[in-house]
């Protein structure tokens, strides 16, 4: 005997809900992208706000848990953070 | 010739914080080592994170010029040699040069929270919605 339409339904959601749970989160420049290039070309070294939002208030880096970046963001904002730091638009030590 | 972005910061004790004359100086000393610039302007003028050569302010300024490998290792030389300058990063860029963007323009950028409408206190008698 087929299950009955509510039944469907909310195995149907069920389904949704666990598949939300388990689902790996996305780094944040290449969500939603084909490739992951388009995203990591907007990391910019000159944008000092965009990379305030990567570092604490003392100026340190937040950790890719934290940051939620994939390994080749981290690595590309670090490197942006590092330059900017260099050119004095944002501190070494806060 | 390979395409590079150049940004320079300057002393604005020794040049004027001014849009033409900072320009002028960044592109005479890419001139001078035979390289082509294409774009230079100023970036912005602002307080610096951390003082050089007891500095507390700055101009950057960006270029995108077109210069010989050769070269650039020159200008870098140049600059790190003239008193107008306290900073100096160049880029290589790839086939193209990215988008001429001022401070101005990354501001303008930043994504910003719409302003709700101030909320009334309803313990001071305010009526947060008209009833119908």
């Amino acid at each position: 005997m087929a299950p009955n339409g509510p039944t469907r339904q909310k195995a149907k959601d069920k389904k949704k809900r666990l598949k939300k749970l388990t689902e790996k989160a996305q780094c944040r420049w290449c969500k939603g992208l084909k490739t992951c290039e388009e995203g990591l070309a907007r990391i910019d070294w000159k944008n000092v706000d965009q990379l305030q939002r990567f570092v604490t208030p003392q100026g340190k880096l937040f950790s890719r848990k934290r940051s939620g970046n994939c390994s080749r963001s981290q690595s590309l904002v670090k490197a942006a953070v590092k330059y900017a730091r260099q050119m004095s638009l944002m501190p070494y030590v806060g | 010739m390979n395409k590079y972005e150049g940004m320079f910061l300057l002393d604005n004790s020794k040049v004027k914080p001014d849009a033409a004359e900072c320009a002028a100086v960044v592109s005479d000393a890419i001139k001078k080592h035979g390289g082509n610039v294409v774009r230079a302007d100023r970036w912005d003028e602002r307080k610096l994170a951390y003082e050089i050569r007891k500095q507390k302010r700055g101009t950057f300024v960006l270029a995108h010029f077109e210069a010989e490998s050769a070269n650039v290792a020159a200008i870098r030389d140049d600059v790190n040699l003239n008193e107008n300058f306290l900073r100096i990063m160049i880029m290589r860029c790839g086939d193209e040069f990215p988008t001429f963007l001022t401070a101005v323009d990354y501001e303008a950028m930043r994504p910003r929270r719409e302003e709700e409408p101030m909320m009334g206190d309803p313990a001071k008698g305010d009526v947060l919605e008209e009833e119908v």
